[in-house]
């Protein structure tokens, strides 16, 4: 059984323990802590150099010493604190550093609030477990034989057809049914590769929807979102040996992965505000009258400084933005703007919870508008590798994995 | 006098908004100054406030706290700042607020600021600060005398009380379309309901957004930020002109919450770039239930949210979670308490760490008619919160009994 080391301050106290317990109870892993001595405490702030003022966050650079000494087994480490803590944020992230430069373990951190219910962390501890337990099917870098990845997302439903390492259908349907969005998906990747449905010798699924869908299909790998969409990005970037980061800004999640030889080892996973997802394009681009795939080039044009937009809400942010409009801001301004402020939210709610490593690979439907690109490069300060086919991250992803099926 | 502001900050240069800061203050006729330090002294500095600083520009911040506590400094208030994404200055911007506020009597104003933070965001608070030492005296009173008017021309309402011999005799208030058409509206029907005419006025206040507009207009006595007025008219109305309080004002867009002492506001945070956190979220919901939002609070009241599953806080995601609740046969009332409790843990969440929250809580503002939400922000607070009569019209209130010190 996984065993995932929880380092954390404030869980019992908050309420939320069972709901943690519950997490990782569903994705069939066990929750261990560390057994730590009183003198001890003291004794790992010296190691690791840094002084919490609070007992409990002292316990937790005691704990993070003890799995990167060994006294504690552990296959991966879970470290949370309460979001409204400041100095639980500073010992969050040391703790995460720590636990990464001394161990290969994988890691997520987390900020939790009172209402934080075990749903949220599901995803988390689900990604977690299936780097640990799936560890040798991830090294796989080559596809095989002919395999079929559908990634079921909130927005759209991909489906690539891939055969000897090559993408040779693709499938890109809005999601409505997830079933039958998967099935249209699914069609139009087989006529595009030019098969029979039955020439298929392994099936892999991803996304939000990956259950429905598998049932329909019997697929012969499930595969939740961090593991294909990390995947998929740096194969198709060509970049599966040493060190990356994996950007994917949804319709309604977003994830940053940082990935050592093509496996993640942390991550933020976002969705809370739709100020930083695809959705807040999508709305803009139809208030501005265009398809969404022509923001992207209309934004190039423009210049966000023009623009005064207070607030990166998506009700806020695009009243302001239609107000601009209406007194005579050109509408490149304006799509600069709305591409600056996504790709600043995703820099401000969840770039600051892990360490970017380059190159950055940027993928998912978003990556295709060239306004949010720029914007990106322009915020982290680096190039930023959109590669071909990117859209399609985690269902070629599921696709190349899936090829360890084929009998 | 020209006002003396210190300011007390890190990376307000690096972040490039330090011209924005210079600006803010020279617009309401300050002036700002960097105390000065024994540069010897930075080194211990941690020491000295048994504080643990890594950072050499936080360790500089706290010098100056130092600086302005020991009296070496002639300001007359603080503005402490530091960037939104440091850990450690939020920490460090709390323990300098307090230890200003336990040693001097000089108002603070706390901000964290982005890249992205203009002169016009900060100008509201510099102005308060500023109203808050110039006239003190006037704020100081606690009796209304004569006949007077205020006027509080907000970004939804515009209100108007009219006051004679301390007590309000007359109020209306109107939707603000344009801000002078509404404010003549208003001042119409609250003399209307007084049995006056408007040359039987004595002074007029204005307050709000419009303040200014409306000054010109009416050829006010008084034009003043609203964060004094409304303190001043918070604690009249609930009859707590001596001690402490907070007072929460949740709006249609953007939130205050103010302490205060002794009738004086002393320190204050304002919020207002997410709609998850305001008045909006309870518009939409209620139009979602097909109720009117004053039937809202009533409804929530009888709700359990407890059975809700809420996966964001966002307006946009949030409402959509209610929605399928809704579809799937959720009670109206559970939901509406959902949505209650929603905005009020948004309201904690994001504004009410970065003040110290004194009791009693008194809350205003149009949203303090809506029970639910009252009664959710008792829950999460862990304290009763007081909402007085004329709550909607604490700021029309307020510069009509300032103004009458003026007469």
């Amino acid at each position: 059984m996984i065993k995932i080391a929880q380092i954390s301050c404030g869980t019992e106290y908050a309420g939320i323990q069972p709901e943690i317990q519950k997490a990782v109870d569903a994705v069939g892993a066990e929750l261990v802590f560390s057994d730590i001595e009183f003198e001890y405490i003291s004794k790992s702030a010296f190691e690791i150099g840094y002084f919490p003022a609070s007992g409990s966050l002292q316990g937790m650079l005691a704990g993070a010493r003890s799995i990167v000494e060994g006294r504690t087994e552990a296959d991966g480490v879970f470290i949370a604190t309460c979001f409204r803590c400041a100095e639980g944020a500073l010992v969050r992230n040391e703790v995460r550093r720590y636990i990464q430069k001394n161990t290969g373990l994988p890691v997520i951190t987390y900020a939790f609030t009172e209402r934080t219910k075990s749903s949220e962390l599901i995803a988390r501890m689900d990604a977690l477990s299936t780097i640990i337990s799936m560890r040798s099917l991830l090294l796989r870098k080559n596809q095989e034989g002919i395999t079929l990845g559908i990634d079921s997302g909130s927005s759209t439903t991909n489906a690539i057809v891939m055969q000897e390492n090559e993408i040779v259908g693709r499938g890109w349907v809005p999601t409505t049914d997830v079933v039958e969005s998967a099935e249209r998906s699914v069609k139009e990747a087989i006529e595009d590769a030019g098969i029979k449905f039955k020439d298929i010798q392994a099936i892999g699924v991803t996304g939000y929807g990956r259950h429905s869908v598998s049932e329909k299909y019997k697929a012969d790998l499930v595969i939740e979102e961090v593991s294909s969409a990390s995947k998929g990005a740096v194969f198709l970037a060509d970049k599966q040996e040493d060190e990356a980061t994996v950007f994917d800004i949804g319709g309604m999640n977003n994830k940053a992965i940082t990935v050592r030889d093509s496996i993640s080892d942390s991550f933020s996973l976002g969705g809370a505000c739709a100020g930083s997802s695809g959705r807040f394009l999508e709305v803009v681009s139809r208030r501005l009258d265009v398809n969404i795939d022509e923001l992207g080039k209309l934004s190039l044009e423009g210049d966000y400084r023009n623009v005064k937009m207070e607030s990166y809400c998506m009700v806020f942010g695009i009243q302001h933005l239609v107000t601009t409009l209406a007194e005579g801001s050109n509408r490149e301004d304006i799509a600069s703007a709305a591409c600056h402020s996504v790709a600043e939210q995703l820099y401000e709610q969840q770039l600051q919870e892990i360490e970017i490593r380059h190159p950055v690979i940027f993928v998912g439907g978003t990556s295709l508008i060239d306004g949010v690109v720029v914007a990106l490069e322009e915020l982290i300060g680096s190039k930023i590798t959109v590669p071909e086919d990117s859209q399609h991250m985690g269902a070629v992803g599921s696709a190349l994995l899936a090829s360890s099926y084929i009998h | 006098m020209v006002v003396k502001i210190a300011q007390i900050s890190c990376g307000s240069h690096y972040a490039g908004i330090q011209n924005e800061i210079d600006d803010s203050i020279k617009r309401v006729g300050a002036e700002v100054f960097f105390p000065e330090i024994d540069t010897a002294s930075v080194e211990q500095i941690g020491d000295e406030f048994n504080y643990n600083v890594k950072s050499p520009g936080i360790k500089l911040m706290l010098a100056r706290a130092k600086s302005v506590i020991d009296g070496q400094t002639d300001a007359d208030a603080v503005f402490i700042s530091s960037c939104f994404r440091c850990a450690e200055g939020a920490l460090v911007r709390n323990e300098i607020r307090k230890m200003i506020q336990t040693e001097t009597k000089l108002p603070v104003v706390m901000y964290s600021f982005t890249e992205r933070t203009t002169s016009t965001e900060l100008l509201t608070r510099m102005e308060a600060l500023v109203t808050i030492v110039e006239r003190r005296g006037l704020l100081e009173l606690q009796k209304q005398q004569g006949l007077t008017a205020g006027l509080d021309s907000g970004s939804t309402t515009t209100n108007a009380v009219i006051m004679q011999d301390d007590e309000v005799i007359g109020t209306d208030w109107q939707p603000t379309t344009d801000v002078v058409i509404a404010a003549e509206k208003a001042f119409k029907n609250a003399l209307k309901v007084a049995g006056l005419k408007r040359s039987d006025i004595e002074a007029i206040g204005t307050t709000g957004y419009g303040r200014y507009e409306l000054g010109k207009h009416f050829s006010a006595d008084l034009i003043q930020e609203e964060i004094s007025v409304n303190s001043k008219g918070a604690v009249y109305l609930a009859d707590r002109q001596r001690g402490e309080a907070t007072v929460l004002d949740i709006g249609g867009m953007d939130n205050k919450a103010i302490t205060i002492r002794d009738g004086i506001p002393d320190s204050f945070t304002m919020g207002g770039i997410c709609a998850g956190a305001s008045g909006r979220f309870l518009e939409m919901t209620s139009r979602r239930l097909g109720i009117d939002v004053s039937k809202l609070g009533e409804l929530a009241l009888s709700g359990d949210r407890g059975t809700i599953n809420m996966n964001s806080y966002c307006i946009v995601f949030g409402i959509q979670d209610l929605v399928t609740t809704l579809a799937t046969g959720e009670k109206r009332e559970n939901v509406a308490a959902a949505a209650c409790y929603s905005v009020a843990e948004q309201v904690y969440e994001q504004q009410l760490q970065e003040v110290d929250v004194r009791m009693p809580i008194i809350q205003v503002g149009g949203t303090s008619l809506v029970k639910g939400l009252v009664h959710a922000v008792s829950d999460i607070l862990g304290s009763e919160v007081i909402v007085p009569r004329l709550s909607q019209h604490i700021g029309a209130t307020g510069a009509a009994l300032i103004v009458s010190g003026l007469r």
